[in-house]
């Protein structure tokens, strides 16, 4: 039997609440009261689902992952998402920290904003913010040098700092502008970065890929120009992100590219692919 | 009257350790050798202390630290911060009250000093003492600091003048180099003074470690300047860099709180490392406030983070923007605080100061000052360095012992945080 959930939030909360239990998996076969008996960390103090949700259960024949779907302004939230190996997790509404971090497999599905640490340090799975995201999405925690190593990252809106530092694999896709320090110290993977993007652009990164489509304020010294073209991977690329959904319009499959290799403090293996404006 | 020797100043990072303090009738008379600060703050430790009050009338320190124990046992995300003024020893009970409420947990550093300490943690740092830098450093790199006002014995007694073993003629045998946004009296003693647009820290990091490296920069707009400076001033300094014998480079808040933060000093960091492949280099970071390192200090070996701790699940967790003090009161979500030892009223923004006068806080301090006025419980303590005994940390960790020169009417931190503990725990078993 396919589990589908829909949990309604009563009212927002006036302190952080840690909702990791709220997962498409953690459902699955549960009842409406076994849902609602589920725990949430409400400041330092164990409360249930059902002093903070009201639900409605479906099941629905046949095989298939469990659906989740929430509800209300979950700003406040923490870590929905957080771990998450499968199904798919529809938030209605915005989201706080750690949204999808750590997630290895399954749809996270985002209709407005999600805060900071958005997939962090996830290894696969999906995640589309209809909305903004915060500072560091796909970035690796503090003291940690391995951030996001699999999967995608679709931000429709906008994206704070240090998206995708030291990120290792994977794509992050972000239609509106990015904060500074895109793909910062990234060892692998590719940021792609639709509108004005911040500086310090793919500063230490060692290897892999941010490809802007609008013009920086300036690229870092420690870059050098290769050459201008078109590169066989885009429209592999941009075949992958419409499926889910991200489309770059300005950048078809005859875009050209300007190439910059670098950092060459870090051995300038990794690349800024920047969109050539037509004339 | 008795006079005290080797007496340690708590105003700044550099806790001057020379000091000669008179005490008479249990009164201070004298202090010599210490800047105006110090010897103001030491002078003048006794005086304006606040009434115990438990809100807003006076009370007794019994009722003050039941009210206490009271709001932070029912607190359900207490904020415990500040800590930067006091000794490391009562700095461990405000750990220790963290964890048995389960309160985040934070001190000031999150907004002066904390970006280079989370640099270190990630990227590692070389540095070393102060007593290094006076016997062996002549190179100097002052980088966003302005000592000679804010530190004010640094350059006398550990950078610029004092003539160390290795260095024996002081200031002659020192090159100098400043760093900074504007022309300060710190500048002014350098021997060569790179003025910088502000914001580019990184880059000018970045850019000094390619040429350390013996990368030449390349600059896609045709412009052959860093941070307003022409590069051919970048190649003295690195050419400096590596004719010297023993350079440190002292960064201060114009480093730390340059735009993007840690990742300025991160990259500082990764130079002075660079720089390690040529010639001996350290960094040190010029800490402000008399023990904040001693914060940084007792957090790490005590929940293993140096700021920015949550206890809200028993065990300590750490990430500076969700459990750092200011994002944390600009989000509302804390529903009450003790802070010690320091000055929210003065030191925070209007914002996170008008938050916090909506909910109960505890607030201990041996001085009336822009928060006493509004918090809920006030109990006044000892000053520490004059009236209290303990340990505070140099800037460069070197930790130093406090002396206890007279008495004061009031306890110390140590003993009112030990009481308050007691009385939760109390509270808790019945």
């Amino acid at each position: 039997m396919k589990t589908s959930a829909h949990l309604t939030l009563i009212a927002a909360p006036d302190l952080p609440v840690e909702a990791e239990s709220l997962l498409p998996e953690h459902i699955s076969g549960k009842t409406a009261d076994e849902i609602l008996a589920m725990p949430l960390l409400v400041g330092n103090r164990m409360e249930t689902v059902g002093e903070r949700f009201t639900v409605s259960v479906v099941e629905e024949g046949g095989d298939g992952p469990a659906e989740l779907t929430l509800t209300g302004d979950l700003t406040r939230f923490k870590r929905i998402g957080e771990g998450m190996t499968g199904g798919r997790l529809v938030v209605e509404g915005s989201t706080g920290f750690h949204a999808g971090a750590m997630m290895s497999g399954g749809e996270l599905v985002i209709t407005k904003n999600a805060g900071d640490y958005l997939g962090a340090m996830m290894s696969g799975g999906r995640i589309v913010v209809r909305g903004n995201a915060g500072h560091f999405a796909g970035a690796a925690y503090r003291g940690f040098n391995r951030g996001m190593s699999g999967g995608l990252i679709v931000i429709h809106g906008s994206a704070g700092n240090l998206t995708g530092a030291r990120m290792r694999r994977g794509i992050i896709a972000v239609r509106g502008a990015c904060g500074d320090l895109a793909g910062f110290g990234m060892g692998a993977g590719t940021v792609i970065i639709g509108g004005e993007p911040g500086v310090r652009a793919g500063a230490n990164m060692a290897r892999g890929s941010v490809i802007m489509m609008t013009r920086p304020k300036e690229i870092m010294p420690t870059f050098r120009y290769n050459c201008a073209g078109r590169p066989g991977m885009w429209p592999l690329f941009s075949a992958l992100l419409a499926r889910a959904d991200c489309v770059f319009p300005e950048a078809g499959p005859e875009t050209v590219f300007e190439s910059y290799s670098g950092d060459f403090n870090e051995g300038g293996r990794g690349e800024i692919l920047l969109r050539r404006s037509p004339l | 009257m008795t006079t005290h020797d080797n007496v340690v100043c708590t105003f700044c990072g550099c806790l001057c350790d020379d000091l000669e303090v008179d005490v008479e009738d249990n009164a201070i008379k004298a202090v010599r050798k210490a800047c105006l600060i110090g010897k103001n703050k030491i002078m003048n430790a006794l005086s304006h202390a606040p009434a115990i009050r438990v809100n807003g009338r006076e009370a007794s320190l019994g009722a003050a630290v039941e009210e206490a124990a009271r709001i932070l046992g029912e607190a359900k995300n207490p904020l415990v911060y500040g800590m930067s003024s006091t000794t490391s020893e009562a700095q461990r009970e405000m750990v220790d009250i963290a964890e048995m409420i389960r309160a985040n947990l934070d001190n000031p550093s999150s907004y002066c000093h904390g970006p280079g300490v989370l640099a270190r943690q990630q990227a590692g740092l070389v540095t070393c003492t102060l007593g290094e830098a006076k016997n062996r450093a002549d190179l100097v790199i002052y980088w966003g600091c302005n000592p000679v006002e804010a530190h004010m014995r640094h350059l006398t007694r550990y950078s610029l003048q004092p003539k160390g073993l290795y260095t024996p003629e002081g200031r002659k045998d020192r090159k100098v180099v400043a760093i900074d946004i504007r022309q300060t009296p710190t500048t002014k003693r350098a021997d060569l003074f790179l003025q910088v647009t502000p914001g580019h820290t990184f880059e000018i990091a970045s850019v000094l470690r390619a040429l350390v490296n013996g990368l030449e920069p390349e600059f896609q707009d045709g412009r052959e300047e860093v941070a307003g400076v022409p590069m051919e001033s970048w190649r003295r300094v690195v050419e400096m860099i590596k004719a010297c014998k023993y350079g440190v480079l002292f960064f201060g808040l114009g480093v730390t709180q340059c735009r993007n933060t840690d990742i300025n000093v991160e990259q500082v960091s990764r130079l002075v490392q660079d720089a390690n492949k040529h010639v001996r280099f350290s960094a040190l970071a010029m800490r402000g406030h008399g023990n904040v390192n001693g914060c940084n200090q007792v957090m790490t070996w005590q929940t293993g983070f140096p700021l920015a701790v949550n206890f809200s699940r028993g065990f300590p967790r750490h990430n500076p923007g969700e459990y750092s003090v200011v994002p944390m009161l600009a989000r509302q979500e804390v529903d009450a605080a003790l802070i010690v030892a320091t000055d929210p009223g003065a030191h925070l923004p209007a914002d996170a100061v008008r938050f916090l006068k909506t909910i109960p806080v505890i607030h201990l301090d041996p001085h009336e000052n822009l928060t006493t006025p509004w918090a809920t419980v006030v109990i006044p303590v000892a000053p520490v360095g004059v009236a209290a005994a303990g340990t505070f940390y140099r800037m460069d960790n070197v930790p130093l012992r406090v002396k206890k020169m007279v008495e004061s009417p009031h306890p110390s931190d140590e003993d009112v945080l030990k009481a308050i503990k007691e009385k939760i725990r109390h509270v808790a078993h019945t």
